[in-house]
Parts: structure tokens; sequence; C-alpha cells
């Protein structure tokens, strides 16, 4: 899809979101959300990759409200999401995105059978009877890979890979226009991550999914998604079509980031340098405010102008 | 007789007790450390790896039965020491690194008193001050900056990377000759993982250690290990030394492990291994790997492949190598993947 064709399905502006601690002398700030700005568009995977700590789930958080935000807005489907919780704007919201969460086990409900896991959003979404529910239920199961006998059973039955593949039919059964889904592999055995994340590429094009992808395996990232968003303490410092960024990767954090990653090659592994990043270090001071620059077509990085030269240099 | 050869593992099998049965853990892993070497155990959860360097270390939890086998190191068998005979071993001897940096390390004890407490174990006139200088000097080898004030604080005062490498100065307090290290760096971020391998690797070679490196990561095996033992329900199914294991695998679980996950040039389907591991209460009858392999031979399901030997170091147990089996090719994503990593090195 070209560029300008896009449709945004979110739109973050200015996003800040800060937690306190303590009072008076003793109060402590952080600031989990720095300042960030990003759009996801419809039918694309927005990868989010940062290390733990660096605010990539309390961003997911933010955007399906489960934190009011500090300031900056968001816009979803065309509506200003970022205002006062109300009872009308909360159905938007769960009508509307889904997510999907790294440990499989604490994420389902042990006393409810995975029919009643599953279905549990259908009722929020008004299908009030019960046969119709059953079958829309069973469908989605078919869909991820399970059958129906599976359907009564409870979560502790289940593998961890089978109880993810619940978790992702719980989330795609209503039909969510967005799917957040933290660390949705992360938790599992190499083979079977390979079988969900075949199973969320084959449901994303089958049924045309956006979904954001926070994670911080940058190989799984760089697979999955169509743009990635590199962040840093709550900063986002890169962000770039994700063959792109892995093949001109500019900010020194990024550079750090996919030095560190460990490559199945035991030749190259023994012999490779890795990065360190400084942040006193790796930059030019000149006063100026960083900001986020576009260095090349949809290629942003977070920078002042003196080090966009720099940059340009690399490319 | 092989001079190096400081710890070997022969035929080991270890079951555990619980409600439903007989759990076989281990199920004849053979496996031998040399002199200055990493020997990596790579597997997936439930393979039997852990439970494998558990029973070296003695450390089994108590409804482990261990049904054979033998664990050479120093001229006696392991598996026949007395609890006070493994004491003088046991962190001494052969140092531990466990996943989990945070519950390795007492919550309300200073860091430098849990490293003290080691080396008092050694030397147990050692005054406080002489501990001090070596802890201290300890904490700096590892690459804690600081070491003098830190020292004096408490574990929730070091962040996870910070951790690990106590823990490691724990481990080497003791001068061990043998390092076990059990996925040290699951739990860390990447670049955090990328420095505390490097110090591994360093520590390694200044001390000339001999490490047993666990890990279910086909990236970190790649950048320590020496020689690879692959792991697959409670057997020793493929092993041979870095380069075999990467560019020559031979075993089908082996492969598709290699396959299955993206690095960071895949763009092909990810080829998944259908199914699940076998439960280990009902090992299966022949190779445990046969369910999930797409050109299991009939044989497969009948009976346990021996070792087929490809080198002198390099060995699997899959029947796909006995001269009558019909000779496969390579899984073309694996063939293409192989032939690329080749040209990047």
């Amino acid at each position: 899809m070209m560029p300008d064709e896009r449709v945004p399905l979110l739109e973050v502006e200015h996003l800040k979101m800060t937690f306190t601690s303590g009072k008076g002398a003793k109060k402590v700030v952080v600031n989990a959300i720095n300042d960030n700005s990003f759009s996801i568009y419809e039918g694309e995977t927005f990868g989010l990759v940062g290390e733990s700590g660096c605010g990539k789930t309390t961003t997911g958080r933010a955007i399906i409200r489960l934190y009011d935000p500090t300031s900056g807005t968001m816009r979803f489907m065309g509506r200003d999401i970022s205002g006062p919780m109300t009872k009308e704007l909360r159905h938007f919201l769960t009508d509307n995105i889904a997510m999907i969460f790294q440990d499989p086990i604490d994420s389902l409900n042990p006393r409810m059978t995975v029919e009643e896991i599953v279905a549990e959003g259908l009722k929020y979404h008004g299908v009030n009877d019960p046969a119709e529910r059953r079958e829309i239920v069973l469908d989605m199961l078919a869909k991820v890979g399970l059958t129906k006998e599976h359907a009564s059973r409870y979560p502790h039955e289940f593998s961890g890979g089978q109880r993810q593949r619940v978790g992702i039919a719980r989330a795609l059964v209503v039909k969510p226009k967005l799917i957040i889904a933290d660390e949705p592999v992360s938790a599992l055995d190499v083979s079977i991550q390979a079988q969900v994340i075949n199973l969320l590429n084959d449901l994303k094009k089958e049924l045309g999914l956006t979904i954001m992808f926070i994670a911080h395996d940058l190989s799984v990232v760089k697979y999955f998604s169509t743009r990635v968003a590199v962040m840093y303490y709550g900063k986002i410092v890169e962000m770039a079509p994700s063959d792109e960024l892995y093949r001109h990767p500019l900010h020194p954090y990024t550079r750090a980031l996919l030095s560190a990653v460990p490559q199945p090659n035991p030749r190259l592994e023994k012999q490779r340098k890795r990065l360190t990043y400084d942040p006193a270090k790796d930059h030019i001071e000149t006063g100026e405010e960083r900001e986020m620059r576009e260095i090349l077509p949809e290629h942003f990085v977070y920078c002042n102008s003196a080090e966009l030269e720099e940059y340009k240099k690399l490319i | 007789m092989d001079n190096d050869l400081i710890l070997s593992v022969n035929d080991l099998s270890v079951s555990f007790k619980t409600i439903n049965g007989m759990v076989r853990a281990v199920r004849g892993v053979s496996f031998d450390l040399r002199r200055g070497e990493t020997v990596a155990i790579v597997g997936e959860s439930g393979s039997g790896k852990s439970v494998t360097i558990k029973a070296v270390m003695g450390i089994l939890a108590g409804n482990a039965v261990i049904d054979g086998g033998s664990i050479m190191y120093g001229g006696r068998d392991l598996l026949k020491a007395s609890e006070k005979d493994y004491q003088d071993i046991r962190g001494s001897r052969i140092g531990l690194i466990f996943q989990d940096p945070l519950s390795a390390l007492n919550p309300i004890m200073k860091i430098g008193k849990q490293i003290t407490e080691a080396l008092k174990l050694t030397d147990p006139k050692m005054s406080k001050a002489d501990a001090r200088k070596k802890a201290v000097a300890l904490m700096e080898s590892v690459g804690i900056t600081d070491a003098d004030r830190r020292f004096d604080q408490y574990p929730f005062q070091f962040s996870g990377g910070m951790r690990q490498r106590v823990v490691i100065a724990i481990a080497l307090a003791r001068d061990p000759e043998i390092l076990i290290c059990d996925e040290p760096t699951t739990a860390l971020d990447v670049t955090v993982q990328a420095r505390i391998l490097d110090l591994i690797n360093e520590i390694k070679k200044e001390r000339k250690l001999s490490v047993i490196f666990i890990t279910h990561d086909m990236g970190v095996v790649a950048n320590v290990a020496d020689r690879i033992n692959v792991m697959y329900a409670g057997r020793i199914v493929e092993k041979g030394t870095a380069d075999e294991i990467f560019f020559e695998p031979a075993h089908p679980y082996t492969q598709a492990l290699l396959a299955a996950m993206p690095d960071l040039e895949t763009s092909e389907r990810l080829m998944s291994i259908p199914g699940t591991p076998p439960n280990m209460i009902y090992p299966p009858k022949g190779d445990a790997f046969a369910e999930r392999n797409a050109h299991a031979l009939e044989i497969d399901f009948e009976e346990e492949p021996p070792y087929f030997k490809i080198s002198d170091t390099h060995y699997a147990a899959t029947w796909a190598l006995h001269p009558k089996a019909p000779r496969r090719e390579m899984p073309e994503v694996l063939r293409n993947r192989i032939a690329r990593i080749k040209e990047e090195a």
C-alpha cells in the first residue's frame, strides 16, 4: 500500500504518562511515556520494541485506557479517546480494541471453561442468544486450531501454546478493529512460538487485522511487523518500516540494541563486536531541542539537526 | 584416557515420583566436559536439561529417583558420594549460576556479606578486612563499578544485570573449576544479556574454567558453546561441535528447532513443529520426536534409535541416519538459511 493511501486507525499525539509515588520531599515522578506521537494504519502490524521498563506495555495500556494518560491526545477511528472516561467510551473501546497478554496462564480465569472465557466478550457485545454464541465461539476456536472437545475444558488442562490460542480466540471473537498484543509469544517454547506466530500471521491475512505488537525480541518483531518503533526510557527514538530499520539503524540506541541480538550463527557470534549505548557520550549537544525528524521517507529519528547530518552520512 | 576430561556423565537416568506415576525426566544422558571448554545443553522446557545438572550438583528434589548411570568427577562417582563429601565439591569445585538472580540472593543480607560468606567457607580464619578486600576485588572483576560502596547495599538496590554479576561473583568466590550456568541470561534484556555473556566468556578464559551452559536460546548457544548437546524428552538426540550442530544438523528435532525461529533476515513462513512434547509418564516407545516429525519412519515408532556416528565429534540418535533409511534432504528453508549464515560468517 502506498504511504498516502493508508487510513490511520489510531493516531497518538504527544502522549505522556507519568507515575508518581511518595509525598513531599520523597516524591518521585517517573516519566513512563515521554511525549510520543505515532499512528497505526489499517491493516498494518505496528511493532513496539524496547527493553523492560521502557514504557512499551504502558503505551499499550494507555491506549485501551487501563491508565489515564497524563497529557496528549489519542484518536481512534476518528474519535478522541483520551478524554474523561464514560460508560459509553468504555464500551466503544472494549468493542473495538482487544488485548492478547504475555502470560497465558495468569490471563485466563482458572474457574471458567474455554467456551465461557471466549463467549464472555460476546455477551457484552450484545450476542444474547446462547445457541448463536456457541456457534460463534466454536467457529472461532476452529480458526485458532482448537477443536469442539476443547471448549468444555478448563485452562489448566492445556499446554502453554494452546492457552495462548485461547487468549487469541478471546481477543478476536468480538471482531475488534485493533489488537494490542503484549509479548504474546515470549513465554512460549521455541517450537510453540513458531506455531503461534504462524497462526497470528494467518489470522492477520484472513481477517485483515490491525495489530500493535509489543515485544522485546527483535528478531520476532522484525519478522512480524510492517513498521517498528524503538523505545528507550519512555521515548520513541526511532521509527521506520521494519526492513528499513534493520538495514539502516541510525539512532545509537537502535544500533546498540541490534548488535546485542544473539544470532544463531556460531562463527559470527564468536567474533562479533557489540556496541554499547551511552546517552551521555553518543549524542552531539548543540542546545537545540531534539524532535522526531524524517531522515528518509517514513524513517524517523529522534535527534537535533547536527545529529541528523551525522546520521545521513551513515545511510 | 583423556587427560583433559574433568567431568563425565554416563548413561544418567532420573525419574520423579508423582501422584500420577513416575515421570521419566532424564533417560540415559551421557556427555563429557573437558578442561577450558564450554558444553551447552539445549532444549525446551521439560526436556530434562535442568534435571541433568541438578543431578550433577546433587540438589535433586526429594521425590527424585536416580535410575542408573554415573557422574565421574575427580576419579569418583558423584552419585555414590555422601552428602558430606558433596559439601566439599558443591560450590567449591563446581559453581552454579541460576536463571533468576533475585531469588538466588538473600533479600535481607547485604551484597558484601553474601560474597564474604562464600569466601569464609574456604578460609574460615580470614579476617573481616581481608574478606572485604577480596570481595571488592571480586566484584570489580565481574564488572561492578564503585564496588566499595555497593558492598554495603542490598539486592533490591541492584538492577537485574548487576544482580546476575553478584551471583557470578559469589559462584567465583570459592574458585571452582567447573561453572554451571542454568539459563543465566533468560530473565535479562538483550543488551544486558550480551554483556553477561561477554563476562562469562571472559572469566572462563581468565580462570581456565570449564563451563556447562544450559539454555533454550539457539542464539545464545552460538555465542558461548564449543560443543552442543541437544536434548528432547529426556534424551540427548544430537551432539556435536557448534559448527556441526548449526551447519550440519542431522536430527529432525535439531533441524526443526533451527528452522522454527526467525532471525533478522527471515521473511518466509516459519517452519513450526506441530504438536507438543510427549508426556514423560508414558515415554514413547521409539524416537520420542517421531510423533511431531512429518517424515518419521515406521521404525521410529517402534524402536529407540541408537547414536549414529557422523564424525568423531558428531552423533545423532535418529533412524534417518541408518544406511538402509531413505535419504532425505534437509528442509529447503533450513538449507537456504544455513547457506546464508555461512556466507555471513
